[in-house]
C-alpha cells in the first residue's frame, strides 16, 4: 500500500469505498491523482461471503450504537453494511436512471402542500453521458453499456408480469440489474444465489 | 375461556384476529407457502430462571406472535430455553421477563389454557404497555424460528445456494399453472 506524507496536499481522500467512492477513487488514480482511501471494517473475501441471513447480518452490519435524535425505536443497527465496499456488499444492484421528469420534480408535480420539491441543478442532456460512463463500469444488464442481456424472471416476477401486461402495461422486465446475467468484467454470470443481501460469494454483482 | 370476554370466539373469529395480528406485526412474507404437518414432543430442557408455569406463558407468548399450528412445541419451547439463558445471565433481562410474566398471567386463566383470542388482546395490549418484553420474545421467537434450518425444511426454504450452483437450475421459474399469454 502506498504511502503519502500527511501535509501533502495534493492527495485526494475518498471517504467510503462502494459504488460511488470506489469508481471516483478507481477513475482518480487512473488520471495520476494521488488517492486514499478510508473505509470501516474489515475486508471480506468472495469465500467469506455466505448465503445465510443471520450470519452475514453479524459479519456486515453497522453494529455501533446509533447516535441521533427523536425516537430511535428499532432496537437494531441501520441495516448498511460496516466492511471494504459498504452497503454496497448488500446492495441489490437495481442500476435505474432518472427519467428526463424527475430531474424537475418541482416543475413536473408544480406546488404540493407539504411538500418541499426542487429541481436537480442539473438536467438529462447534462448528465446522460455520465449514466453511460456509469453503466460501462458497473455493467448493468439491458444497458448498452454492459451490452447484457436482462435477467431471467423468477416465478414472483412471471406472476407480475402476466398480470402487467394482462393490465396494459407494454414495457415489463426484470429490470436493469447491476448483476451479471452473462460473464463480463473478468467476473460471472449470476446463478440466482438468491442471496444478494448477503453480498454475493460468486462475485456477480 | 379467559375472563377477558364474556361471548364465545369460534374458530374462524380467532382466525381473522390472527390474521389483523400478523398484519399488524408487519410479519416477513418468508412463512408463506407452507403445507408440511410436523410436530415434535417437547424437549423441555432444564430451566435456570424460569418456573415450569413461566415457561409455558412465554412458549405461548411466542406460538401467539407466530402461530404455526403445524410446529411442535419443541420448537417454541427452544425459544423459551434461549429467553431463559439471558435472564439467567443478565439482571435486566430478567426484571423484563419477570415484570411481563405479571401482565401475561394476571387473569384468572392462565394464559396458556386461553383461547387464541384471548392471547392475541393480550400480546397486543403488552406490545404497547410493556414494549421491552414484547421486543425481547419477538427478537427471540423471529431469530429461533426463522433462523432454524430444521424449520426451513418444513417451510420449504431451501437454504443456501451458492454451493449447489445457485436456483437457475434448480425450479426458480418453474411454474406451469400460468396462462400463456
Amino acid at each position: 500500500m502506498a504511502k503519502f506524507d500527511q501535509n501533502d496536499g495534493s492527495v485526494v481522500v475518498v471517504i467510503g469505498f462502494g459504488a460511488g467512492g470506489g469508481t471516483l477513487a478507481n477513475e482518480l488514480a487512473q488520471k495520476g491523482v494521488k488517492v486514499v482511501c478510508l473505509e470501516a471494517g474489515s475486508r471480506l473475501k468472495l469465500e467469506d461471503l455466505k448465503n445465510d441471513a443471520g450470519e452475514m447480518f453479524g459479519k456486515l452490519s453497522w453494529l455501533d450504537t446509533r447516535i441521533g435524535i427523536g425516537q430511535l425505536p428499532a432496537g437494531l443497527p441501520a441495516w448498511i453494511c460496516k466492511t471494504v465496499g459498504g452497503t454496497t456488499v448488500h446492495w441489490a444492484g437495481a442500476s435505474i436512471r432518472f427519467q428526463e421528469h424527475e430531474w424537475k420534480a418541482a416543475t413536473t408535480y408544480g406546488k404540493i402542500a407539504g411538500a418541499n420539491l426542487l429541481d436537480w441543478p442539473t438536467n438529462h442532456g447534462e448528465m446522460v453521458d455520465y449514466y453511460s460512463k456509469a453503466e460501462k463500469k458497473m455493467g448493468p444488464v439491458g444497458t448498452s453499456g454492459s451490452g447484457m442481456p436482462r435477467l431471467p424472471g423468477n416465478n414472483n416476477y412471471l406472476v407480475m408480469e402476466y398480470g402487467a401486461e394482462k393490465l396494459g402495461y407494454k414495457e415489463v422486465h426484470t429490470g436493469n440489474m447491476s448483476i451479471n446475467s452473462q460473464p463480463y468484467d473478468g467476473r460471472p454470470g449470476w446463478q440466482q444465489t438468491g442471496f444478494c443481501m448477503m453480498g454475493c460469494p460468486i462475485g456477480a454483482k | 375461556m379467559s375472563d377477558l370476554h364474556a361471548d364465545h370466539h369460534d374458530q374462524s373469529h380467532d382466525s381473522n384476529a390472527r390474521r389483523e395480528f400478523l398484519k399488524q406485526t408487519a410479519v416477513a412474507s418468508m412463512i408463506l407457502g407452507v403445507g408440511i404437518a410436523a410436530t415434535t414432543p417437547v424437549a423441555g430442557g432444564p430451566l435456570k430462571a424460569r418456573s415450569a408455569h413461566e415457561a409455558q406463558s412465554l412458549l405461548m407468548m411466542a406460538r401467539t406472535l407466530f402461530p404455526h399450528d403445524f410446529l411442535g412445541d419443541s420448537y417454541y419451547m427452544n425459544i423459551v430455553n434461549s429467553i431463559d439463558a439471558k435472564a439467567a445471565a443478565d439482571a435486566k433481562a430478567k426484571a423484563t421477563v419477570q415484570a411481563s410474566g405479571q401482565a401475561l398471567d394476571s387473569y384468572r386463566v392462565k394464559f396458556a389454557n386461553m383461547d387464541e383470542h384471548s392471547r392475541t388482546s393480550i400480546a397486543q395490549s403488552v406490545e404497547k404497555t410493556k414494549a421491552d418484553f414484547f421486543g425481547m420474545v419477538y427478537g427471540e421467537t423471529v431469530g429461533g424460528l426463522y433462523g432454524n434450518q430444521e424449520i426451513w425444511k418444513i417451510l420449504g426454504f431451501e437454504g443456501s445456494s451458492t454451493e449447489k450452483g445457485g436456483y437457475i437450475n434448480r425450479g426458480f421459474n418453474d411454474i406451469y399453472w400460468l396462462p400463456k399469454s
